[in-house]
C-alpha cells in the first residue's frame, strides 16, 4: 500500500484544495480571463502611479513593521531566554496574552488610546505639555505603532524559539576563551540567533502585506495599503481587478522574501547544526 | 608571551546551592606542569570546583589562585585559562580555523601569527587538512581534538578539562587520553581534569583528588591511591576491590581470610582481586572458598569466591598464569601477602 503512511494526511489536503488551491485558481482565472485571455488588469495596475505608489507604501510599511517588531522583540526574547526557566513560562504567557483579542479588537483599542479624549492626550494635556487635544490618530505613525503592537508577539515568540537552541555552554567556551560578555554575545549568541530573527522578521513581513482593518480604522487616506485596494474592489464587485492586484501581492511578498533570504542567507546559521 | 604553567591554588573553599552543599572546605594545590585529576561520582563537587576556577561560579567561602593571583573576584576571560567541554562546544558557524583562532582574536593576536599558530596548534592534533571544515563535518574524536587545539592555541599557563572524554566511545577515549598525555608533555602546561571515570584519572594523572559530597577524601599518585586508600569510599572507587568486614565485636580480626591485625581500630581491609592467588607463596595467609562463578574476561579471568561464612571475594587471574581456570562449585585454597590488606578505618 504506497499510500499507506500518507493516509492520515487525506483531510487536511482536502482541506488544502477546497480552501486554498481552488480559490486561488479561481482568482488566478478571473485575473487573467474577461471573458477571454487579456492582460487588461494587470496594465492597470501597472500603468497607473496611484496604484503603483500603493505598492510600494505597502512594502515599505510591511519592512518598517517587521523592524520595529525586531528591534523591540529581539531583545525582550533575550531577556526572557535568560531567566530560570521557571520564572520563563509566565513571562512568555504575558507576551502571549493580546494575541487572545482580535485584531479588529486591538485596532478599536489603540482609537481610544490615541483618540482626542484618549489616555494619551489626556496625560499630555493633565502633564500641562498642550492645552488643546493633539491629533494622533489617522496617520502613518498610528498605523505603524498599531501594526507592531499586534504583531510583536510573534516576533517575540519566534526569536525566543530560536535562542533555545543555542547552547549555553558556547557562550561560556567564548567567555573562558578570552571574550567579556559583549563579544561573546556578538561573536557567537548573535549568529547563532540570527536565523530565529530573520524568520520572525518574515512572518511579520508576510502578515504585514495583508493588512488592511488597522489602516482603514486608523490610519489616513494616504496610508492606504494594497489591502484596501482589493477589499474596495471586491466592494465593488470588480472581482478580476481585485484579483489581480492579489496576485500582486502574493508575488511582491514572495519576491521581497526571497531577496531577504539571499541576503541573510550569508550571515544565518542553524544553532542545530553542530549538535553531536 | 605567558609562561608556560602557573601553579593553581584552592583554600578552603566552601560553595552551597541552597541546602545543598556542593563544595566543602575544599584545598588542593596544584604544582606547575602538573596533571591534576578531581575525580568523584557525579554530586562530589568536581564540577562545581572546575567552574569556580574557570570563573563561572564563585565560591561563597575561601579563596582560588592561578599562579600568585588570587581570582575570585576576575571573569572568566581574565583568567588566562583553557578548557575542553564534555560537548565539545565548538562554534557551530565557524569553520574549524576560525574555531582554533578565536582565543588568539580575543586576545588581539594579528592575523599573519594568528593563521601560523592555528596551523601549528591543528598540527599538533593531526588535523591540518581540516581547517576549512565546518565542525558539523567532524566525528566526535576529531571535534574534541580541534576543541583541544582550540584550547591550548593561546597557550594558557593552566588548561582545564570536564569530562571531555565522556562523550566519546571507548577507543576513541584511549585514543584522546593518549593524545591529551603527549599534548601535556610537550606543552608542560598545568591541567586540571575533572572526570568519573576511575581509569581514565589513573592513566592520566600525575596526581588524583578522589572527591566525596564535596570534599576531598584522598590526594595522591595514581599508584598511592591504588595501593593504599584511605577510606573504603575510595578503595571502593578507585580500582575493584574485595572489602572484608570485621565482625561487629571484634575490630582487626577477619577468620574468613586467616587475618588478625593488631589495630583495634581497623573496621574492615581492601584486597585487590589480582592480589589473591591460588598458589600460595611462603608467608601468604592461607583461606579455602568455594568457586562461585567464573567469568571470562579476555586477558583475565574473573572468580567469584565464597568463603566459609559466606563473604563473597572476586579472585581476577590473568591467563598467561600456569593453572587452568577453576571450576565452579569446586574448593581451592587461595593466598595472599599480608601486606596487601589494605586496613580500613571507617
Amino acid at each position: 500500500m504506497p499510500f499507506g503512511p500518507r493516509l492520515p494526511l487525506i483531510p487536511a489536503l482536502l482541506l488544502a484544495l477546497a480552501m486554498f488551491a481552488v480559490p486561488a485558481a479561481l482568482m488566478v482565472q478571473q485575473a487573467l480571463f474577461d471573458p477571454g485571455l487579456t492582460a487588461v488588469h494587470f496594465e492597470r495596475f501597472f500603468t497607473r502611479s496611484v496604484y503603483l505608489g500603493v505598492l510600494q507604501k505597502t512594502l515599505v510599511v510591511s519592512a518598517v513593521v517587521a523592524s520595529l517588531c525586531l528591534l523591540v522583540g529581539y531583545p525582550m526574547a533575550l531577556y526572557i531566554v535568560h531567566q530560570p526557566p521557571r520564572r520563563r513560562p509566565l513571562l512568555l504567557f504575558l507576551v502571549l496574552v493580546p494575541m487572545w483579542m482580535s485584531i479588529l479588537v486591538r485596532t478599536y483599542a489603540w482609537m481610544v488610546v490615541l483618540g482626542r479624549e484618549g489616555i494619551v492626550n489626556g496625560a499630555l494635556q493633565w502633564l500641562g505639555l498642550t492645552a488643546e487635544p493633539v491629533t494622533l490618530l489617522f496617520n502613518s505613525y498610528a498605523v505603524h505603532l498599531a501594526m507592531a503592537q499586534i504583531l510583536l508577539p510573534v516576533m517575540v515568540v519566534t526569536c525566543y524559539a530560536g535562542m533555545t537552541e543555542i547552547d549555553p555552554g558556547l557562550v561560556r567556551a567564548a567567555r573562558v576563551m578570552g571574550a567579556g560578555p559583549l563579544r561573546a554575545f556578538r561573536h557567537v549568541f548573535l549568529p547563532l540567533s540570527l536565523e530565529g530573527a530573520v524568520t520572525g522578521w518574515s512572518v511579520i513581513f508576510i502578515l504585514s502585506m495583508g493588512f488592511f482593518i488597522v489602516p482603514a480604522l486608523i490610519g489616513g487616506r494616504r496610508d492606504t495599503l494594497l489591502g484596501n485596494l482589493i477589499v474596495g474592489q471586491v466592494a465593488q464587485t470588480n472581482w478580476g481587478f481585485a484579483a489581480a492586484m492579489a496576485i500582486v501581492l502574493l508575488a511582491a511578498t514572495v519576491a521581497l522574501l526571497g531577496l531577504v533570504r539571499l541576503v541573510a542567507g550569508r550571515f544565518i546559521h542553524s544553532p542545530r547544526e553542530a549538535r553531536p | 608571551m605567558s609562561e608556560a604553567s602557573a601553579p593553581v591554588r584552592f583554600e578552603n573553599v566552601t560553595r552551597r546551592f541552597g541546602q545543598v552543599v556542593a563544595l566543602e572546605d575544599f584545598s588542593l594545590a596544584v604544582a606547575p606542569g602538573e596533571f591534576v585529576t578531581l575525580l568523584g561520582p557525579s554530586g562530589s563537587g568536581k564540577t562545581t570546583a572546575l567552574n569556580i576556577l574557570a570563573g563561572f561560579d564563585h565560591a561563597d567561602a575561601g579563596a582560588v589562585f592561578i599562579g600568585e593571583r588570587a581570582v575570585g573576584g576576575l571573569p572568566p576571560e581574565k583568567r588566562n585559562v583553557g578548557m575542553v567541554f564534555q560537548n565539545f562546544a565548538l562554534f557551530p558557524h565557524m569553520s574549524v580555523f576560525d574555531n582554533v583562532a578565536f582565543p588568539l582574536r580575543m586576545r588581539g593576536v594579528d592575523k599573519a601569527r594568528r593563521a601560523r599558530r592555528v596551523t601549528e596548534a591543528l598540527a599538533m592534533v593531526r588535523l591540518a587538512d581540516y581547517a576549512e571544515r565546518r565542525p558539523n563535518a567532524l566525528s566526535g574524536g576529531q571535534r574534541q581534538r580541534v576543541a583541544l587545539a582550540r584550547a591550548v592555541v593561546a597557550e594558557p599557563p593552566v588548561l582545564l578539562m570536564d569530562e571531555c572524554l565522556s562523550a566519546l566511545d571507548l577507543k576513541l577515549r584511549e585514543e584522546l587520553q593518549q593524545e591529551i598525555r603527549r599534548l601535556h608533555r610537550v606543552l608542560g602546561t598545568t591541567v586540571v581534569f575533572v572526570t568519573h571515570d576511575q581509569g581514565e584519572a589513573l592513566s592520566l594523572s600525575d596526581r588524583v583528588a578522589v572527591m566525596e559530597s564535596g570534599r576531598v577524601r584522598q590526594v595522591d599518585t595514581p599508584g598511592a591511591l591504588y595501593d593504599r586508600p584511605a577510606s573504603r569510599f575510595v578503595a571502593d572507587f578507585v580500582g575493584r576491590t574485595n572489602i572484608v568486614e570485621a565482625p561487629a565485636g571484634a575490630p582487626g580480626t577477619f577468620a574468613d581470610i586467616d587475618l588478625a591485625l593488631d589495630d583495634r581500630r581497623v573496621r574492615a581491609v581492601s584486597l585487590r582481586p589480582e592480589k589473591l592467588r591460588r598458589t600460595p607463596r611462603d608467608g601468604d595467609r592461607r583461606f579455602e572458598a568455594r568457586v562461585e562463578d567464573v567469568t571470562f574476561l579476555g586477558a583475565a579471568v574473573e572468580s567469584r569466591l565464597v568463603t566459609r561464612s559466606g563473604a563473597v571475594l572476586r579472585l581476577s587471574e590473568t591467563r598467561a598464569g600456569t593453572l587452568p581456570p577453576p571450576e565452579r562449585g569446586q574448593t581451592v585454597e587461595i593466598g595472599y601477602a599480608p601486606g596487601d590488606a589494605v586496613p580500613l578505618f571507617d
